[in-house]
C-alpha cells in the first residue's frame, strides 16, 4: 500500500524536504519525550484530525524515512491538508427512527 | 558511578565468542583457558556432566557419539541429539545454551556481572523458527531479555562505528561463517549505518571447505590403499570425521605455512582394515579445491553488488568476518574481484560479537538488571532520555524532575569546557528539552547544571550523563519478509524485510470456503510464511492460524471478513490472532511449525520426481525449439547434481546436508515451475487460435446477430491476452469462444446426425441403457424422416443419461484448460 | 391477504372479535346469573383457548424467554401450522434470552434435515439473538428467493425485516413493491415508512386505525404520533467547510485517495483514479521522481525501479478500492486509469474463479456441509457475485459466467440427486438461470429452465 493511515511526515512533525539526521534527532527526541509522559508528543495532527502517537509509530516513521525507496513513496503521499478540507458527511440520523423496536416488540435481545 | 556494561554474544556454527562494551570501549572477554574464542562444541558424558569449548571439543575424536557440534543449521528444526552414554537427548536450542551459559560464567569470572539483559548475534538469514530457538536458548541460559542482531549489521558496527568518513559510504561484509555465508550490503550516510541489502547462502560455510579437503584427503587415502571412503555409507562416518578433524587442522597450519602433513595419532579403522594416513597437503592444492566454493560465494556478492546498480569497485571498503576468512588466498581473491581494499585491523572471530555488544548499548540494554546508580547525592531526582551512543552530533535530551517543585531551568556543560547549552526551561510538571553537542569519535560528559527561579544552583541526581559519538542502527531489522499465504498462492505482505522491530499490522482477509461449526475436519488455515518470493508454496511455513470447525461459536461463510493481525517483539517471536467479526470470535491459536523434516527417503523421491519433470520439459522445449526454456533449465542440472551429493551425505545420517539438500530442491522446484509456465504458452496459444478460427467459422453460418457481436469483443479481448502473455485471461475468452461455437453449432441442422453417432458410441456408459437405446432408435428415425427438432430433443435426452463429464467436456464449458 | 383489503378485513375481524367477546361474556354473565355454572366454566375454557395461547406468547412467554413453553404452546395453540409456529415461537423466546448455546442446540435437533423456508427463518432469528443482525438479515430476506411458500414463514421474515428497517430508521427498505405478506405489524410500519420518506403516503386517520388493529400498540405509540406530526422543515444542508486551498495537484490527488480510502464510495473512487492518472500519467512524473530517488541517495537504477514500484503501488491500491467500492469498471485504457482496470478485473475474476473452482472442488469430493451451511454458501458465492463481477459490467459478467455455471451447475445437481436439499437446489438453479438469461447464453438458459421446472417437493 502506498498509502498508509500514518503520515510519517506528519508522525514526526517533520518537514517532507528535511534530512535524514533531522529526522533521526526529532525521532529520537520523541520517542525520549514519550518514554517519559510528555503530554504534548502524546497526538499529532494527522489527517482527519489528531491522531495519537506510540513509540512504535515513532519507529515505523522512522525506519520508513530511512530507507530512500520508501521515503520516496512517503513523499509522494505527505503533506496533505489535514481534516478540514474534506468534510465528513454528518451522521444523518434518519427522522423518526424507532430504536429498540426489535426488542421492544419481543423480537431482540433485552437490552 | 560504575559504568553501564553491554553484552554481546556472538552464537557461533563452530565458535562462539562475548564481548562487553562500556560506554567507550570494546572488550572481548577470554574463557577459562584463555581463548577469545570457544568452541561450540557440547559434551555430556555418562554421568551427565557437562563440558564446552576447547575441552569438549577434544573428545569429537575419542567420544563422537557422546560430543555435539554443528547444531546451530539445525535450530529450529525439532531433531535432537542423543548423548547415549548419559541416556540425554538435546535440542539444538539446549545445547546452545549450555555455550551461552557458559559464555556468561566467564563474563562473571572476568567482570563480576552477572549478565541479565544482551544481545545475540544471528545469521542474516535467520527464519522465524529458528530466530525463536535462538531465544529460547538464551532463556534457557537464564537471561532475562534479550535482542537479537543479524551478524553482518553487528560486524559492520564493531567495523565502523567510529568510521572517519562522514559522509555516505557503501560497505560489503564478507561473512564466511563455519556453517553459512552472508554477504550484506551497507550503507553509512550521516553516522546512520543502513543494510541495503543482503543475500547468502544458508549452506555454505567453512564447514564445506572443510569437507572439500576431506574428501581429497579421503581421495588420496584410497589411491593409497584402495579403501573408497563414502560419506553416504554411516559405517564410514568415525573414519571420515577424524579424516575431518586432520583437515581442519591442515587448513589452518596451511594459512601460515606453504605445506602440511595430515597424520593421525591412530591408524584409521574402515571394514575392518587398520589405514595409516600420513599424507601431505599442499597449500596450492587447498586453493584449487577451494576455489570453487570461493568462486560460489563471489557470485554471491556480485549478484548483490548488480542487484542493487553497483559494479565491482564501488565499494569503500569489505569487511571480512568468520574464521574461513583468515585464509590468505581467499582474502586475495576478495580483493581481486570485488576491487575493494579489505577493513584492516579487525578479529573476524570476534567482530560479530563485539558489534553485538556496540548495538546493546545504541538500544540501551544495559547487562545488568538494575543498573548501577550512584551513591545517592541528594540531589533532585531527574529521569532522563537520551542516546547512549549518537550518530548525530547534536543529539536531545528529554528530561523530566520528580516531585512537586523541581527547578527552574536547565544547562548542559560538556566537562572539556568546550560547550555549554543555552538555558532550557523547566515546565510546571517538571519536563524540559534540551540539546547538546558531542566531540566527534569520542565520548562526552556532560554536567547539568539546574538553577532555581532566583538562579541559585540546585544538585541534581545523576549530576552527569555520558554520551558516545559512534555509528548507530535504530531498531533491529526484521530479516525476511513475513506474510499471510492466500488461497491463490499469493503472499499477503504483513511486514517488509527490514522493518524495524517491534512490529505489528492487521489486514483483513476473505475467507473462501464455508466453515461449519461442530464439524471436526473442517478447519480454516492462515498459513504465515517467511520469504521474499511471489509464490507461497516457495517460501518458508513458519506457522499457521488454525480457525477450527470444533470451536467456532457459528459459521463462518465463504467470503467472510477475517482481520488477520501479527505482531513480532523485539526478538522475533511471532504473535498472531484472527477476528471473524460476523460471529464475533477472536483466533488464537498458532501452530508453531518447525523447519520441515528432510528424510533421505523423501529427499531421494523429491529428486527422482525432479528428474522426471526436467526431462520432460526439457524434451518438450527441444521440440518445440523453445531457447528461453532451455536457458532456464541450465542451472537446474548443477543444482540436481548438488542435491544429490547432500542427499547421499543425508543417507549418511548428516541431518544438516539433509537440509541443505530440501532447500536445493525447493530452488529446483521454482524453476521448473517458472519453464513450465514458458512451455505451455505455446500449446495454449495454438490452441486459442485455432478456437478463434473454428469458432469465426461456425458463428459466421449459424449464430444470431449477438453471438457474431459478442464473439468481436471476445476475439479482440482473446488477441489482447495473447499480446500481453496473460495465461489466465486467455482461458477465460478461450471458453467464452467455445461457448459461442458450441451454441452455434447447435444451430445447424447437419451437426447432430454427428453428434447422436458421438453418444451412440458411448451408449454402454450410460446409466439407463434400455432407455438410452429406445433414445437412439427415435433419434435414428427423427434424422431419417428430416425432423430435425425430434433429434434435437432425443440427442439431449440422451446426453442427460450419459456420464456428465462427456457432455461438459462437449459444450467447451472447462476444456482442460487454465 | 391483499394490502388493499388488509386495513377493511383486519378491522371487520376485529369487529368481530369484539363481538363475539361480547356476546359471549353476556352469555357467561347469564349462564351464571341462571347458576349453569358448569355451562359458564366450559364457554370461558373454549374461548381463553381460542385466545389465550396467542396473548400468553406475545406478552408474556417470549417476552421472558422461555423457550421450552413457547415450543409447546405454539405446538399445541389452536394454529393451522402448529409445528411451525412452535419452532418460530421458541427461536423468538431463544433470540430474547440472547439465543443461548444449548438452548439454541435443542430447538436446531428437532428441525427437519431438508432446508425449507421454515428451518432458513429458525436460525435468521437465532443469529439475531447472537446480536448477528447482518446474519440475520441476510437469512430471513433470502427467505424470498426459495420456491417454499411456507406463509408463516414469510410472515416471519417479513415482520423481523420491518422492525429491523425501521431501528436503522431505513424507511425506504419498506416502501416500493412489498415482497412479503402483511401482518398488523408491518402494516403499520410501511404506513410510517411512507410517511417518513414522503411516498404516497396514507391519512393520518387511516395511520390510526392501522396501529389499533397492530399488536404492541404501547410500544408503537410514540413512532405513530411523530409519524402523525407535520415534517419538520429540512436543516439547511451543512455548508462545505472550507479547509485550506488545495493548490498542488499531488496534495489534491493525496486527499481524494484518503477520502475514497474512508469511505469507498464509487464517485470517490473514480476521483481519486482520475486524479492521481492526471499526475502519473505526466510524462515528465518519471524522470523527477527518479531524480529524486537518486538526490535521497539510491543508484540510478534503483531510483528507476523505486520510481516504478510506486506507480505499481498506486495502481494496486486504487484497484484494491475500485473492486472494493463495488463499482463499474472503467474501459480498458492507456495510462494508470487504464492499469488500474486490468488489475482490478484480475482480481475480481481471479477472486471469483477461486472460490468457485475451491467450491467445485468440494462438491467433486463430496464434502457435505451441513445443509444450512450450504444456503448460506450460496448466499455467500451469490453475494460476492453480485458486489464485484455483476457491479464490474457486462464484460465482466459474460467472461465471469461459463465458470459460475459449471461450478453452481454441478452444485444445483448434487445437491438435487445426492443431498435432496431440493430447496437449496432449486434456489441455485434458479439463480443460474437469471444469469443466462443475462448474458445470452441460450443453453445455459434451456439447461436450467428445464431444472427449474421441476417440482419441489415441499411439505
Amino acid at each position: 500500500m502506498i498509502l498508509d493511515a500514518d503520515d510519517p511526515f506528519a508522525v514526526l512533525g517533520v518537514a517532507v524536504t528535511s534530512t535524514p539526521r533531522e529526522i533521526e534527532r526529532e525521532a529520537q527526541k520523541l520517542l525520549g519525550m514519550l518514554e517519559l509522559g510528555f503530554a504534548d508528543a502524546a497526538s499529532y495532527p494527522g489527517p482527519g484530525g489528531p491522531r495519537p502517537r506510540t513509540a512504535d509509530a515513532v519507529r515505523a516513521a522512522a525506519a520508513t524515512l530511512r530507507d530512500p525507496r520508501r521515503r520516496l513513496a512517503a513523499e509522494l503521499t505527505a503533506g496533505a491538508p489535514t481534516a478540514a478540507s474534506t468534510p465528513a458527511a454528518p451522521p444523518t440520523t434518519p427522522r423518526l427512527a424507532w430504536p429498540g423496536a426489535l426488542a421492544r416488540t419481543g423480537w431482540g435481545p433485552r437490552r | 558511578m560504575a559504568k553501564s556494561l553491554f553484552a554481546g554474544f556472538d552464537l557461533g556454527t563452530t565458535n562462539s565468542a562475548v564481548a562487553v562494551f562500556d560506554g567507550e570501549h570494546t572488550e572481548v572477554i577470554r574463557n577459562a583457558a584463555g581463548g577469545a574464542v570457544t568452541p561450540s562444541v557440547v559434551r555430556i558424558d555418562k554421568n551427565g556432566r557437562v563440558t564446552v569449548g576447547q575441552r569438549a571439543r577434544r573428545f569429537l575424536e575419542d567420544d563422537p557419539d557422546n560430543t555435539a557440534s554443528e547444531w546451530k543449521r539445525l535450530m529450529g528444526t525439532g531433531t535432537t541429539r542423543a548423548f547415549p552414554a548419559a541416556g540425554l537427548a538435546k535440542k539444538p536450542e539446549e545445547l546452545s545454551a549450555e555455550i551461552l551459559r557458559a559464555l556468561r560464567a566467564d563474563v562473571a569470572d572476568q567482570l563480576g556481572v552477572e549478565v541479565e539483559r544482551a544481545v545475540i548475534s544471528v545469521p542474516a538469514l535467520f527464519e522465524l523458527p529458528q530466530s525463536a530457538a535462538t531465544s529460547e536458548a538464551a532463556r534457557l541460559a537464564g537471561f532475562a531479555r534479550v535482542e537479537l542482531l543479524q551478524e553482518p549489521i553487528a560486524s559492520a558496527l564493531a567495523a565502523g562505528w567510529r568510521a572517519d568518513d562522514d559522509g555516505t559510504a557503501t560497505w560489503l561484509v564478507y561473512d564466511l561463517g563455519g556453517g553459512t555465508f552472508d554477504a550484506s550490503l551497507l550503507e553509512t550516510r550521516d553516522g546512520l549505518l543502513r543494510v541495503v541489502a543482503h543475500d547468502g547462502d544458508n549452506f555454505l560455510g567453512g564447514r564445506d571447505f572443510d569437507w572439500a579437503i576431506t574428501e581429497h584427503l579421503a581421495a588420496e587415502l584410497g589411491r593409497a590403499t584402495g579403501v573408497t571412503l563414502e560419506r553416504r555409507n554411516p559405517a564410514h562416518a568415525g573414519a571420515l570425521r577424524l579424516l575431518r578433524l586432520a583437515a581442519e587442522d591442515a587448513k589452518i597450519e596451511l594459512s601460515r605455512a606453504t605445506t602440511a602433513q595430515v597424520v593421525l595419532a591412530r591408524p584409521l579403522v574402515v571394514d575392518d582394515r587398520q589405514l595409516e594416513v600420513d599424507l601431505t597437503l599442499a597449500r596450492a592444492t587447498v586453493e584449487a579445491i577451494t576455489a570453487p566454493l570461493i568462486e560460489r560465494s563471489l557470485e554471491v556478492c556480485l549478484r548483490l553488488l548488480a542487484g542493487h546498480g553497483l559494479g565491482p569497485g564501488r565499494l569503500a571498503r569489505v569487511v571480512m568476518v568468520g574464521g574461513p576468512t583468515i585464509m590468505p588466498h581467499l582474502r586475495q581473491a576478495v580483493a581481486a574481484r570485488l576491487e575493494a581494499g579489505l577493513a584492516e585491523g579487525f578479529d573476524p572471530m570476534t567482530l560479530v560479537a563485539q558489534g553485538a555488544a556496540l548495538y546493546a548499548a545504541t538500544t540501551g540494554l544495559d547487562g545488568r538488571a538494575t543498573p548501577a546508580t550512584a551513591v545517592p547525592s541528594g540531589g533532585v531526582k531527574v529521569w532522563l532520555q537520551y542516546p547512549p551512543v549518537s550518530a548525530d552530533l547534536t543529539p536531545h535530551v528529554v528530561g523530566r524532575f520528580v516531585g512537586a517543585s523541581p527547578p527552574a531551568r536547565l544547562r548542559l556543560e560538556r566537562t572539556d569546557g568546550g560547550w555549554q547549552s543555552p538555558d532550557a526551561t523547566v515546565a510546571a510538571d517538571g519536563a524540559f528539552v534540551t540539546l547538546t553537542s558531542l566531540v566527534p569519535r569520542a565520548a562526552s560528559t556532560f554536567t547539568l547544571v539546574a538553577t532555581d527561579a532566583d538562579g541559585a544552583r540546585v544538585a541534581v541526581e545523576p549530576a552527569t550523563i555520558t554520551i558516545v559519538a559512534g555509528l548507530t542502527i535504530s531498531d533491529p531489522p526484521l530479516s525476511r519478509t513475513i506474510g499471510v499465504a492466500l488461497a491463490s498462492d499469493h503472499v499477503q505482505v504483513y511486514f517488509e524485510r527490514g522493518a524495524p522491530l517491534p512490529t505489528r499490522r492487521t489486514f483483513t482477509h476473505t475467507t473462501v470456503e464455508t466453515i461449519a461449526p461442530g464439524v471436526a475436519d473442517s478447519v480454516l488455515r492462515i498459513p504465515i510464511v517467511q520469504g521474499e518470493l511471489e509464490h507461497a508454496h516457495l517460501c518458508r511455513l513458519v506457522g499457521t492460524l488454525e480457525l477450527r470447525g470444533a470451536e467456532l461459536r457459528a459459521t463462518i461463510p465463504t467470503g467472510s471478513a477475517v482481520e488477520v493481525t501479527i505482531e513480532l517483539d523485539r526478538a522475533g517471536c511471532l504473535t498472531a490472532r484472527a477476528h471473524v467479526a460476523a460471529i464475533a470470535q477472536v483466533f488464537e491459536h498458532v501452530a508453531h511449525l518447525l523447519v520441515p523434516d528432510a528424510a533421505p527417503a523423501a529427499l531421494d523421491a523429491a529428486l527422482a520426481d525432479q528428474r522426471k519433470h526436467l526431462a520432460a520439459v526439457r524434451t518438450d522445449a527441444f521440440r518445440h525449439g523453445l531457447r528461453a526454456v532451455l536457458d532456464k533449465l541450465g542451472t537446474v542440472e548443477t543444482l540436481l547434481a548438488t542435491a544429490e551429493h547432500d542427499i547421499d551425505a543425508a543417507h549418511g545420517g548428516d541431518a544438516d546436508a539433509a537440509q541443505k539438500a530440501r532447500r536445493t530442491l525447493l530452488e529446483v522446484d521454482a524453476i521448473l515451475a517458472d519453464a513450465d509456465l514458458a512451455r505451455s504458452w505455446p500449446e495454449l496459444d495454438q490452441e486459442a487460435q485455432a478456437a478463434a478460427i473454428a469458432a469465426t467459422g461456425a458463428v459466421a453460418s449459424h449464430g444470431t446477430a449477438a453471438e457474431r457481436r459478442l464473439l468481436d469483443e471476445v476475439l479482440a479481448a482473446l488477441e489482447r491476452a495473447r499480446r500481453a502473455r496473460d495465461p489466465a485471461e486467455l482461458g477465460r475468452q478461450l471458453r467464452l469462444v467455445n461457448r459461442l461455437r458450441t451454441a452455434a453449432r447447435e444451430r445447424d441442422p447437419d451437426i447432430w446426425p454427428l453428434y447422436l453417432e458421438h453418444a451412440a458410441s458411448s451408449i454402454h456408459e450410460a446409466s439407463d441403457l434400455p432407455a438410452a437405446q429406445r433414445l437412439v432408435t427415435t433419434a435414428r428415425a427423427a434424422a431419417a424422416a428430416g425432423d430435425h427438432d425430434g433429434l434435437r430433443r432425443a440427442v439431449k435426452a440422451l446426453w442427460t443419461m450419459l456420464p456428465i463429464d462427456a457432455e461438459t467436456r462437449r459444450m467447451g464449458f472447462d476444456s482442460g484448460v487454465r | 391477504m391483499p394490502r388493499r383489503w388488509f386495513l377493511a378485513i383486519r378491522l371487520a375481524l376485529a369487529v368481530l372479535e369484539v363481538t363475539v367477546a361480547l356476546i359471549a361474556a353476556a352469555v357467561v354473565a347469564a349462564l351464571v346469573i341462571i347458576d349453569a355454572w358448569v355451562l359458564a366454566l366450559l364457554l370461558v375454557g373454549v374461548m381463553g383457548w381460542l385466545v389465550f395461547p396467542h396473548l400468553a406468547l406475545e406478552y408474556l412467554v417470549i417476552p421472558r424467554g422461555a423457550y421450552r413453553l413457547a415450543a409447546a404452546l405454539g405446538r399445541r395453540g389452536p394454529y393451522a401450522d402448529g409445528a411451525r409456529t412452535g419452532w418460530f415461537a421458541a427461536a423468538r423466546a431463544l433470540a430474547r434470552a440472547g439465543a443461548p448455546a444449548d438452548g439454541a442446540a435443542w430447538l436446531l435437533a428437532q428441525l427437519p434435515e431438508r432446508v425449507d423456508a421454515a428451518v432458513i427463518a429458525v436460525h435468521g432469528v437465532l443469529a439475531a439473538g447472537r446480536d448477528d443482525r447482518a446474519e440475520a438479515r441476510r437469512l430471513l430476506a433470502s427467505i424470498a428467493d426459495t420456491v417454499d411458500p411456507c406463509p408463516s414463514a414469510r410472515a416471519l421474515a417479513g415482520t423481523w425485516l420491518a422492525l429491523d428497517a425501521a431501528e436503522r430508521g431505513a424507511w425506504d427498505e419498506l416502501t416500493g413493491e412489498a415482497r412479503w405478506p402483511a401482518t398488523p405489524l408491518t402494516f403499520l410500519l410501511e404506513a410510517v415508512a411512507a410517511r417518513a420518506t414522503g411516498a404516497k403516503a396514507p391519512s393520518a386517520v387511516n395511520l390510526w386505525l392501522r396501529w389499533a388493529i397492530a399488536p404492541h400498540r404501547r410500544a408503537t405509540l410514540p413512532l405513530v404520533r411523530a409519524a402523525t406530526r407535520p415534517a419538520p422543515p429540512a436543516p439547511p444542508a451543512p455548508a462545505p467547510v472550507a479547509g485550506p486551498a488545495v493548490d498542488d495537484a499531488r496534495a489534491a490527488a493525496v486527499v481524494a485517495l484518503r477520502q475514497a480510502q474512508a469511505d469507498r464510495r464509487p464517485a470517490d473512487v473514480a476521483t481519486a483514479v482520475t486524479a492521481w492518472a492526471a499526475i502519473v500519467d505526466e510524462p515528465a512524473w518519471l524522470p523527477t521522481q527518479q531524480a529524486r530517488g537518486e538526490a535521497l541517495g539510491l543508484a540510478p537504477d534503483q531510483a528507476a525501479l523505486a520510481a516504478t514500484a510506486m506507480v505499481e503501488a498506486l495502481t494496486a491500491q486504487l484497484a484494491e478500492l475500485v473492486v472494493a467500492a463495488h463499482a463499474p469498471l472503467p474501459a480498458p485504457g492507456p495510462g494508470l486509469a487504464g492499469a488500474v482496470t486490468a488489475r482490478a478485473r484480475a482480481r475480481i475474476l481471479d477472486g471469483v474463479e477461486l472460490e468457485l473452482g475451491l467450491l467445485h472442488r468440494r462438491i467433486a469430493a463430496d464434502q457435505a456441509l451441513p445443509p444450512i451451511d450450504e444456503w448460506r454458501e450460496f448466499l455467500a458465492v451469490r453475494q460476492r457475485y453480485h458486489d464485484t463481477v455483476l457491479a464490474g459490467g457486462a464484460e465482466l459478467a459474460q467472461v465471469a459466467f461459463p465458470r459460475a455455471n459449471s461450478a453452481l451447475g454441478d452444485w444445483a445437481v448434487w445437491m438435487w440427486n445426492q443431498r435432496r436439499q431440493h430447496v437449496v437446489s432449486h434456489a441455485i438453479t434458479s439463480w443460474l438461470y437469471l444469469q443466462a438469461q443475462a448474458v445470452g447464453d441460450a443453453a445455459a438458459v434451456e439447461h436450467h429452465g428445464a431444472n427449474r421446472a421441476l417440482r419441489v417437493p415441499t411439505t
